[in-house]
């Protein structure tokens, strides 16, 4: 099992150059992945559904095209989950919702067929908080939780991929992000999460939360395998309008050990403000960090940041309350007591607090264009706290919790990338002291369209920590 | 020259905030203490609104939804309450600005 386990603890893009030296079959790695979400998913709870069957039936079917030396892809043969609110035809998509606790879609999201085009291997789907809707304990399916301390959530709404690759339950991920929903659980997990570009990647086939701050992106180990997984997800799809067809460029070239010539943006307020002091120090020694790879830091102003979350939320719910319009009407029984609180209390938002959070979005961009005038990336704490206790149920049910006090700023950290459209990459910058011992993270927002930079400096970092190298004791 | 309500109003959020900038208090701290108060949401309007959407709450669900309206419109009365240059337009149609 020692010698297994080293293989699981493999970032992908190793595993899939084992795979393509024939040193390891597709098959081997897939069956070590099933065993070990067989013997931990009933403690971490990430996978709704788990395709062992096909799974074998597609990695036995990789195996024998690898034995034909054909050229492959850099993740040929490698296993991976998404988030269980991604389409796919002939197996089960709840959303993480009893609404949808039986859909069976006739059609696949362009994401997982593009996965599958370049050789991925589906073993399952993931779990997740009730149509991506925010973080806390609402799923259709029970919480997943947190490896690091399975009492904490793993945040959301990405749960069940945040659980799944701290566990080393699978390599790689597809999560998506309205609010933070991929980073926020990189952040909470200590793993990586992309949100690129809006624009970047489709979402057809990918259920709707918020038409016009939906992303959905990698989230993995490593940045060099964020990297992989973006190069086959990019790029146009006209069955998403909202995706571009700027051209896809290689990203796992571009990384490098250094960052020499390249100017960091510190943000000189509101990112950092409220998180405890383990944050603020893990978040100012990854500058240093990056001063010593050859960064110059610059300091930057994105002066109303703090208002990306109140704004984001209410076009996020405005949205979603519209999206899910039938389905309360006719179901609203199904739903979790506290999305459809938060949906039914949407309905309600007047359409000029919406138009109001939409010029916010016009300051925030105008902000972040002149931030980038003085410096090619922006890197801020992930977030401001570190992993919290899972609610009880008898808590969990309402937003509204007795005697508590309504935080105007949620999410804003990460909020700012959805509200802008900009690429934020979460990676690990350290643990907390503990007991118990619990990741630290931070983001690195850079220019549209410019992952590759953004991919450049993560990667650069990571290669100079031991961060990502940590398991949790499971 | 625009005046805003709550110029007209005689205290202006602008000037509360250089007050308590005078008192040292800045950045999101002072723009949660400037917010001026979000409307108090009466069992009577939200059921007048719940008509014109559609009607289809009860009355358990009406009241959930009425506390959990409240506490989002206290959240976004800072939003509300923020002065924006009248050449500021939602992007209606919304695409990442490359720069």
């Amino acid at each position: 099992m020692a010698a297994q386990d080293d293989l699981l603890f493999l970032p992908a893009t190793e595993q899939a150059a084992l795979l393509r030296a024939r040193k390891l079959s597709p098959l081997e790695l897939t069956d070590a992945y099933l065993a070990r979400i067989e013997a931990l998913n009933p403690r971490v709870n990430a996978f709704v559904t788990v395709t062992a069957e096909r799974a074998r039936q597609d990695a036995r079917a990789a195996g024998e095209t690898l034995m034909r030396n054909v050229q492959v892809g850099p993740l040929f043969g490698v296993p991976y989950a998404p988030k269980d609110i991604l389409a796919t035809k002939g197996i089960l998509t709840t959303n993480g919702s009893k609404v949808t606790a039986s859909w069976v879609p006739d059609y696949e999201s362009t994401i997982t067929e593009r996965l599958a085009r370049a050789g991925a291997v589906l073993v399952g789907k993931l779990n997740l908080l009730e149509f991506a809707m925010g973080s806390g304990v609402a799923s259709g399916f029970g919480p997943a939780r947190n490896p690091w301390d399975l009492s904490r959530s793993p945040s959301g709404s990405s749960s069940g991929s945040g659980a799944a690759l701290a566990a080393h339950m699978v390599p790689l991920s597809i999560g998506t992000d309205t609010g933070g929903s991929i980073r926020g659980p990189a952040a909470f997990c200590g793993i990586v999460g992309l949100k690129q570009t809006y624009g970047r990647v489709s979402r057809h086939g990918v259920t709707t939360l918020a038409w016009t701050l939906d992303h959905a992106g990698p989230m993995t180990r490593t940045v060099a395998d964020a990297a992989a997984l973006l190069q086959i997800i990019a790029g146009a799809d006209p069955r998403d309008p909202s995706c571009t067809a700027d051209p896809v460029p290689d990203y796992l070239k571009q990384l490098t050990r250094d960052l020499k010539g390249l100017r960091v943006g510190v943000p000189k307020r509101h990112f950092a403000e409220g998180a405890p002091e383990e944050i603020e120090r893990a978040y100012r020694a990854a500058l240093d960090t990056m001063k010593q790879l050859g960064a110059t830091l610059v300091e930057v102003d994105v002066p109303h940041a703090h208002y990306a979350g109140s704004a984001g939320w209410v076009v996020a719910m405005a949205e979603a309350a519209q999206f899910h319009e039938k389905r309360l009407r006719e179901s609203p029984q199904l739903f979790d007591p506290i999305i459809r609180e938060r949906l039914d209390s949407a309905r309600f938002i007047p359409a000029t607090d919406y138009i109001k959070a939409l010029r916010v979005r016009t300051l925030l961009m105008d902000e972040m264009a002149e931030v980038y005038r003085s410096c090619d990336v922006m890197v801020v704490p992930a977030g401001t706290s570190l992993p919290t206790v899972l609610e009880p149920p008898d808590r969990a049910g309402t937003d509204v919790k007795p005697g508590s006090v309504a935080t105007p700023f949620r999410g804003g950290n990460t909020f700012l990338g959805n509200m802008t459209g900009l690429p934020g990459l979460v990676v690990p910058c350290g643990f907390s002291s503990g007991p118990p011992t619990l990741p630290i993270a931070l983001q690195i927002y850079g220019r549209a369209f410019d992952e590759a930079t953004v991919l450049r400096v993560g990667h650069a970092y990571e290669q100079a920590t031991t961060w990502h190298k940590r398991k949790p004791a499971l | 020259m625009n005046t805003s309500p709550s110029d007209r109003d005689g205290v202006s959020r602008r000037h509360i905030l250089q007050i308590l900038g005078a008192l040292g208090f800045t950045g999101a701290l002072a723009e949660s203490l400037a917010a001026q108060a979000a409307p108090v949401v009466s069992a009577g309007a939200i059921g007048g609104a719940a008509t014109l959407l559609s009607g289809t709450f009860d009355e358990p669900r009406l009241a959930v939804a009425r506390t959990a309206l409240q506490r989002n419109l206290e959240q976004f009365q800072v939003v509300r309450d923020l002065e924006l240059p009248d050449s500021l337009e939602p992007p209606v149609i919304f695409q990442a600005r490359r720069s």
